[in-house]
């Protein structure tokens, strides 16, 4: 293998694999790239097992093959190299000799057999969706997916994708985001249901700034998304989903219109008060207001009132402060309604006059 | 802290705790001699009805004999939950009075009353001996009327005076015993009713002539101290007279709950390492569901043969009363965040902190079908050992197996 490209490609490259690669991995051979000269273009792959990433850049092959070297160690050295172009070269054993004008670095790589196999997808069989659909979709649940490994279930978002409807749900148990939009080009010609890991929602807004469009694909245990030149290959995980409709409440017949900003304000004030631990604050609504409390008896207490068009009976419940600050967070300034219905059943928060977009965060309320 | 003869110190003490809750329970029990224990051949005794001690049982004593001193005694399981549920009920009463209580088992207790203004001295402030009286009047009469049991109290200045007056009318008694009451009540009871004078002591300070607490008080001090160290005989002798000075002591919450073990041999055997793991989850857990407790955060503690001790923690997302959620993060804490080697474990702790109420915090949306099953299960356990002992069931995982044999799989 020998091969000569731009600093600005290969950095570029290097750059979008960084999240993917494991840091401390246990398996050597995950902490490296595999880089594969052919033709005219290096293809670099990176993977964790679960999520890959495949990319290419232009380069000139003088001879084709493939080495792996760390993903980290080759980042960092680009990113010290003057603005010009690099070789990198095989060399006999286990080494890979950089050049870059006078500079030269050797390496040691690990044996190209041992990098796992990543599979892929023949993309004309691909469904379309626009990059901001699916990056603001993204957006409006990653923040509720449990961060406990052991919830396997619910380690990841639910994307499900039904002719021209594309959904996603997660949750961490207590609380749950909801979104629905609407493709525009592209299709599923039968349903689709798949549980995307966290990493894979993570890592593809970093990927293809500038393009409009990404092609997905599903094929046996793995999902593609293609952005430019770049692909992000995933596994889908094999657990079931929890039965998520049955706990979007129907019955909330306690309606209170909010701003999401001022809302958002004074929830983050009180909850300056509120037990570390438990980050709950109090909602308790009456007639014409909505008071935030919180009581920390180590502390103090804190309460403010919020003004509401509201004329039913009178309610106090529970929340974490954080659960609400989030999805408000994730909403963007607007209006907002929390629909209620008693101290122990699941609020519902939802947007009012959201375009183009079906949006519902569910949360659990604390005792208090 | 206020001089020892200002104070007001009441020690109540519930009579024939578990056996009094069995009679109320089963009312056809009454007046029969009752006994709480297992009356198998390696049974004890736990406690028994007052007509059964006229017999001559005893707490503690073996079963056999027992039966012996009196076979028409009715036998009866222990049912734990029970007397911890009534405990509870009887220390609420209790906190009425005063925060300044200090529960000492689970049917004793001292409150100290001075300066407290309460409904039973009729909103007063209770300021002598007298105004005691009064409120250990009202109390037994609070616990009788709600609880339909009887309590036994004792009022005096200091815990000593108060913990013997409670005993001098039992049961059902109410004693006040001053300073001045000393030599007339306290100085005639044998030596073994002091604190400190157990079975090794009391045999030597008869043999010295020493039979009654007022012989003690008597006593020169370095007769005493060859018999049972200087120490002792300066305890001993302000004891006798009458004097103590320690405070009550209401029990802070408990800030955590945890449970370790050190093994004569170090265990080196994966296997056995992880049930000993969880074993002291098993613990931790069942004191927590015992106190209505539940954590947050949960720590491991492990010590190696050469000494070396090494702590980790983690905090889960939801507070818990489960063994298998503790075991889950303990077992991940030994395998991730501590390198073992070759060395064996010395000592082995599980506890738990960040502990809140049980049920309170933050709902689930989707109650785990594993943990509901694993609760359930934990708790139809913790029903068999309230009522058979501890030992009475217990995981496969933690029966010992002989040397050498394994099951195929598990």
């Amino acid at each position: 293998m020998d091969f000569l490209t731009s600093k600005e490609n290969l950095l570029r490259e290097l750059q979008a694999v960084q999240g993917i690669v494991e840091k401390k991995s246990t398996i050597p051979i995950l902490s490296n790239i595999l880089l594969e000269a052919r033709k005219d273009r290096l293809e670099l792959l990176a993977t964790d097992l679960e999520v890959g990433i495949r990319s290419s850049c232009e380069a000139t092959v003088k001879s084709p093959g493939s080495v792996t070297v760390s993903a980290r160690r080759l980042f960092d050295i680009v990113r010290y190299l003057p603005d010009a172009e690099i070789r990198l070269k095989a060399d006999e054993g286990n080494w890979v000799v950089l050049t870059c004008q006078k500079a030269r670095f050797r390496i040691v790589s690990l044996p190209k057999e041992d990098f796992p196999a990543i599979p892929e997808f023949d993309f004309s069989k691909g469904i379309t969706i626009e990059r901001a659909l699916l990056l603001d979709m993204i957006s409006k649940v990653i923040f509720a997916i449990t961060t406990d490994e052991s919830r396997y279930q619910i380690n990841g978002t639910l994307m499900t994708l039904n002719k021209k409807h594309l959904t996603m749900v997660a949750t961490d148990g207590h609380r749950l985001a909801f979104v629905s939009g609407r493709l525009e080009k592209g299709a599923a010609e039968a349903p689709i249901e798949v549980i995307v890991p966290r990493k894979a929602f993570q890592e593809l807004p970093r990927l293809g700034e500038g393009e409009s469009e990404v092609v997905f694909g599903h094929k046996e245990n793995h999902i593609f998304f293609k952005v430019g030149r770049t692909v992000l290959i995933s596994q889908i995980s094999p657990s079931k989903f929890p039965d998520y409709q049955k706990v979007i409440p129907e019955g909330n017949d306690k309606l209170l219109k909010l701003d999401s900003v001022a809302l958002a304000d004074v929830v983050r004030r009180i909850a300056l008060l509120s037990s570390e631990r438990s980050r709950a604050v109090k909602v308790s609504v009456s007639k014409g207001s909505i008071e935030i409390s919180s009581n920390n008896p180590e502390v103090g207490e804190a309460s403010e009132t919020l003004d509401v068009d509201y004329d039913g009976p009178g309610l106090d419940i529970g929340f974490n402060a954080k659960y609400l600050l989030d999805f408000l967070q994730a909403m963007g300034p607007g209006p907002v309604i929390l629909a209620i219905k008693d101290e122990a059943t699941q609020g519902l928060l939802r947007p009012v006059g959201l375009e183009g977009r079906d949006y519902r965060y569910v949360v659990m309320p604390m005792r208090i | 802290m206020r001089a020892g003869s200002d104070r007001v110190i009441l020690h109540l003490d519930m009579d024939a705790f578990y056996a009094a809750v069995e009679v109320r329970a089963c009312p056809s029990l009454a007046g029969r001699p009752l006994i709480i224990g297992h009356p198998g051949r390696r049974g004890v005794v736990s406690t028994c009805s007052y007509e059964a001690r006229t017999y001559g049982v005893r707490s503690a004593m073996p079963s056999v004999t027992a039966m012996r001193l009196c076979p028409q005694a009715v036998w009866m399981p222990v049912r734990m939950g029970l007397y911890v549920e009534e405990s509870r009920a009887i220390a609420a009463i209790l906190a009425e009075v005063t925060p300044a209580l200090e529960p000492l088992s689970i049917d004793e207790a001292f409150l100290d009353l001075i300066g407290v203004a309460t409904a039973l001295n009729d909103g007063r402030v209770v300021e002598s001996l007298a105004d005691g009286r009064r409120v250990a009047a009202r109390l037994k009469e609070r616990i009788r009327n709600e609880r339909q049991l009887t309590a036994s109290i004792g009022v005096a200045p200091n815990k000593f005076l108060a913990k013997i007056a409670s005993d001098l009318e039992k049961p059902d008694g109410l004693v006040v015993l001053p300073a001045a009451d000393i030599p007339t009540r306290l100085w005639p009871l044998p030596v073994a009713r002091l604190w400190g004078v157990g079975p090794r002591t009391a045999p030597r300070l008869q043999g010295a002539g020493i039979r009654t607490i007022g012989d003690l008080a008597r006593a020169d001090r370095r007769t005493l101290a060859r018999l049972v160290g200087a120490d002792a005989a300066v305890h001993l002798q302000e004891l006798a007279r009458g004097e103590d000075d320690r405070p009550v002591e209401p029990r802070r919450d408990a800030r955590s709950v945890s449970e370790e073990r050190t093994y004569g041999d170090d265990l080196r055997d994966p296997d056995a390492i992880d049930r000993a793991l969880l074993a002291r989850a098993e613990g931790v857990a069942r004191q927590l569901r015992r106190d209505r407790l539940a954590g947050r955060t949960i720590r491991i503690k492990v010590r190696t043969g050469d000494f070396t001790t090494w702590t980790r923690a983690a905090t889960l997302p939801a507070p818990t009363d489960l063994a298998e959620v503790i075991v889950r993060a303990a077992r991940a804490l030994l395998r991730d965040r501590i390198r073992l080697g070759s060395a064996g474990v010395r000592l082995l702790g599980v506890g738990v902190s960040g502990l809140a109420a049980a049920g309170a915090g933050q709902g689930a949306l989707f109650p785990e079908p594993g943990e509901e099953r694993a609760r359930r299960v934990a708790l139809a356990a913790d029903a068999v050992r309230d009522r058979l002992g501890d030992g009475a069931i217990t995981r496969a995982r933690l029966l010992r197996r002989p040397a050498g044999r394994r099951p195929a799989g598990r």
